[in-house]
């Protein structure tokens, strides 16, 4: 049996998959449905198609109730909850606030206090509808698409009998499946940024990891940070990275994201929020060569 | 002191030097090998024989050539006479018949640039008169034609170099070192189209003058979309691929500006060429959203020349994956990077491809193919295959002009001159 790779390029990114123990026909055949899947989604969740379910939503929603299909409306639902588990930091409202202002450095952002609900995102079980109650508001699928994604895809494979994998997206959403062909689960690792070593390496099995923050070359790039803090009302500018795993790499990357904003004893809050879910937070702050890691549960992740 | 004529040119130099670099692109490219830095020295001689638009962009960069002057021009239409005596300088003497201004003038080359069916007997007249002839593209209006006036170069010795100017581009050349390189794999397929939406009219003073002004729309003097816009194209299908199309099917119809042309203003066309492969082409003048291209397709890539760029058809892997699949290969069990030093937020990646050529053009090649010309008139240097490659492609293109006409199948014609 062959190692198949396939790649394509997709939500703003680039997706790897490597498959070993598969023939390169069921490689093509299992990648064809994933590129369909992956496509299909961006095309339910992209702001860049105008005609996208998430795009109509957006046009919609401000100004009547929107009538979404199911799948569409379970996801908002669980988005609201992801905002209270992660105690405001995780806010797809955030589109609100990049079309207010533009999303280059210097912009002015609103703070805006966690209110324990994202009530302004109003859902009607009975009908399926979705309201927007706050004028200008607009969901944003940057934070969670690619991790919802690789869910997807992670199902393909599984009814395609595949349960051995490596699948990538964007470098920064990972998904493992069984073993590494040579060993023992797979062995992730965040490089160093100025040698060739590993800052931290994640041995996972049947697992996700996310990855969110700023490496200081991203911030010569973007000083202000492409993150935003709307509890703050700020850009998160520090230098450094949040690795989350977990078992689902939607979750992995909602989390990623919002520990990455999170102050030190938040991050524990939210993670409590998580079971199951274990995080590293890499620091390059303080003109330091050497990055800060501290983990952010004491559950050892190998 | 600036003068401009060093600008021009420093930027040959520049340009030459950079394709010449490799032995391979000469290869490819025996016309660019044949030419060298001209030392200062005799000027030579040129006729400029029609000065309508496409005449007077092609004296516009005459002009800035030292090793040439403009000595007399030559057009039937005052308008146009006048347009390029005033480009070509005070030096410039006026004509208004070829065959006359060839009696009085001792030039070594002239520029013709007239429309189609002018071509064939003018460009004979100056090649059995001892003089080097530039002429615009497409060759001639009829195959025979286009034979006669191989026959007239090889009798005369005299160079003969039609204006396919992508050939002196370097974007279209850089794209065929790489083909050639085997960046797309073999060439399997090719795509190219030329839209455009307007009436491809030009302004008339007078209705009597409709014919003589807009000629590209009227049968006796043009074979329309194919001879002004497709033979470009043709060109570059023919040099990529190497070969010249064994049949071609084509249709067309006016089907928009029905207002008293005689051309199309659509056409569609596919060439055979050997080995299976296919050239398809379309043209029309009532749409222009896709504009200008050509696709060129293998199983490793697909490259587009007029935009410049090239996507593979498998992006290479991420460094990380690739060291992956690196370790499955040695049966290497370790740490698989993500997330390193190179690694930039999401947002900001993109699939533009790769870039065939990433320095702006000052020019289609229009101005090197100029410049080329003058070099191989001083050193009285042919180079055969810069006249294959523009016989061929009229050949080619006039076979879709007929088969659309005829509405068959029209194979390439035997007992060729060239």
């Amino acid at each position: 049996m062959a190692t198949v790779y396939r790649n394509l390029f997709a939500m703003g990114t680039r997706f790897d998959m490597v498959l070993p123990g598969i023939d390169e026909e069921t490689g093509d055949f299992v990648f064809s449905l994933i590129r369909k899947e992956i496509q299909r989604l961006e095309e339910m969740l992209s702001n860049y198609i105008e005609f996208s379910s998430l795009s109509k939503l957006n046009k919609t929603a401000p100004k009547f109730p929107f009538h979404a299909d199911k799948e569409l409306f379970e996801l908002i639902c669980d988005l609201k909850k992801m905002y209270t588990a992660s105690l405001g930091y995780f806010d797809v409202s955030i589109g609100s606030y990049k079309e207010s202002g533009s999303t280059g450095a210097g912009d002015e952002l609103q703070a805006k206090p966690f209110s324990g609900s994202l009530d302004e995102i109003v859902t009607n079980e009975l009908e399926k509808s979705i309201w927007f109650s706050q004028p200008g508001l607009s969901i944003d699928s940057g934070g969670f698409g690619k991790g919802l994604a690789l869910e997807n895809v992670k199902k393909v494979l599984s009814d395609h009998n595949i349960h051995q994998g490596f699948i990538s997206f964007g470098e920064s959403s990972v998904l493992v499946l069984g073993n590494h062909p040579f060993g023992e689960g797979w062995k992730v690792s965040i490089p160093d940024i100025y040698s060739s070593e590993s800052v931290c390496v994640f041995h996972l099995k049947n697992n996700a990891l996310s990855v969110s923050g700023n490496t200081p070359a991203n911030l010569v790039k973007y000083p202000q940070g492409h993150i935003i803090n709307l509890i703050a009302g700020a850009r998160v500018s520090k230098s450094g990275l949040v690795c989350v795993s977990g078992p689902s790499a939607f979750y992995a990357e909602i989390l990623s994201t919002a520990l990455f904003i999170a102050g030190e004893e938040e991050q524990i809050q939210i993670l409590n929020n998580f079971p199951g879910y274990k995080a590293v937070r890499v620091s390059y702050e303080s003109n330091c060569k050497i990055p800060d890691i501290r983990e952010i549960e004491y559950t050892s992740y190998e | 002191m600036n003068d401009p004529n060093n600008n021009s040119r420093r930027d040959f130099l520049k340009t030459f030097s950079l394709i010449s670099g490799s032995t391979l692109l000469l290869s490819q490219m025996p016309w660019l090998r044949d030419l060298h830095a001209q030392e200062p020295g005799r000027r030579i001689k040129l006729g400029i024989i029609g000065s309508g638009s496409r005449g007077n962009l092609l004296q516009m960069y005459l002009k800035d050539i030292p090793e040439c002057e403009m000595s007399c021009v030559c057009d039937n239409y005052q308008p146009n006479l006048e347009a390029g005596l005033a480009i070509a300088g005070a030096q410039a003497k006026a004509y208004v018949n070829h065959l006359e201004m060839l009696g009085k003038e001792q030039l070594d080359a002239v520029i013709v640039a007239t429309p189609l069916h002018e071509h064939a007997h003018i460009v004979i007249d100056c090649l059995n008169a001892g003089v080097h002839v530039f002429c615009e593209k497409s060759m001639a209006k009829t195959i025979e034609e286009s034979d006669n006036m191989i026959k007239a170069q090889q009798k005369s010795g005299k160079i003969l170099l039609i204006g396919h100017q992508r050939m002196f581009n370097v974007k279209y050349q850089r794209a065929l070192q790489l083909i050639r390189e085997d960046k797309i794999g073999p060439v399997t397929h090719i795509r190219a189209y030329w839209h455009r939406n307007n009436n491809w009219r030009r302004e008339i003073p007078s209705p009597e003058l409709d014919r003589k002004i807009n000629w590209r729309l009227y049968r006796d003097y043009s074979c329309g979309l194919m001879t002004e816009l497709a033979s470009h194209q043709i060109q570059v299908a023919n040099q990529i691929l190497g070969e010249v199309p064994l049949c071609v099917w084509g249709s067309g119809s006016t089907n928009y500006w029905k207002d008293g042309r005689e051309v199309e203003d659509n056409v569609s066309l596919v060439y055979k060429y050997p080995g299976g492969t296919h050239l398809v082409y379309d043209s029309v003048n009532s749409n222009k959203h896709y504009g200008l291209e050509e696709q060129i397709m293998g199983p490793k890539g697909t490259m587009e020349l007029e935009g410049g760029q090239m996507w593979p058809e498998i992006m290479p892997p991420a460094p990380g994956i690739l060291q992956l699949i690196n370790q499955i290969e040695h049966k290497i069990f370790d740490v698989i990077p993500i997330g390193g030093a190179s690694w930039i937020p999401d947002s900001a990646a993109t699939d533009k491809g790769e870039y065939i050529w990433n320095e702006v053009l000052e020019s289609d090649g229009t101005k090197m193919e100029m410049e080329a010309f003058v070099s191989m008139v001083r050193e009285n240097r042919f180079v055969p295959e810069l006249l294959r490659q523009g016989f061929y492609a009229s050949v080619a293109t006039l076979m879709g002009y007929e088969s659309i006409q005829k509405n068959q199948i029209v194979n390439w014609p035997e007992n060729l001159s060239l």
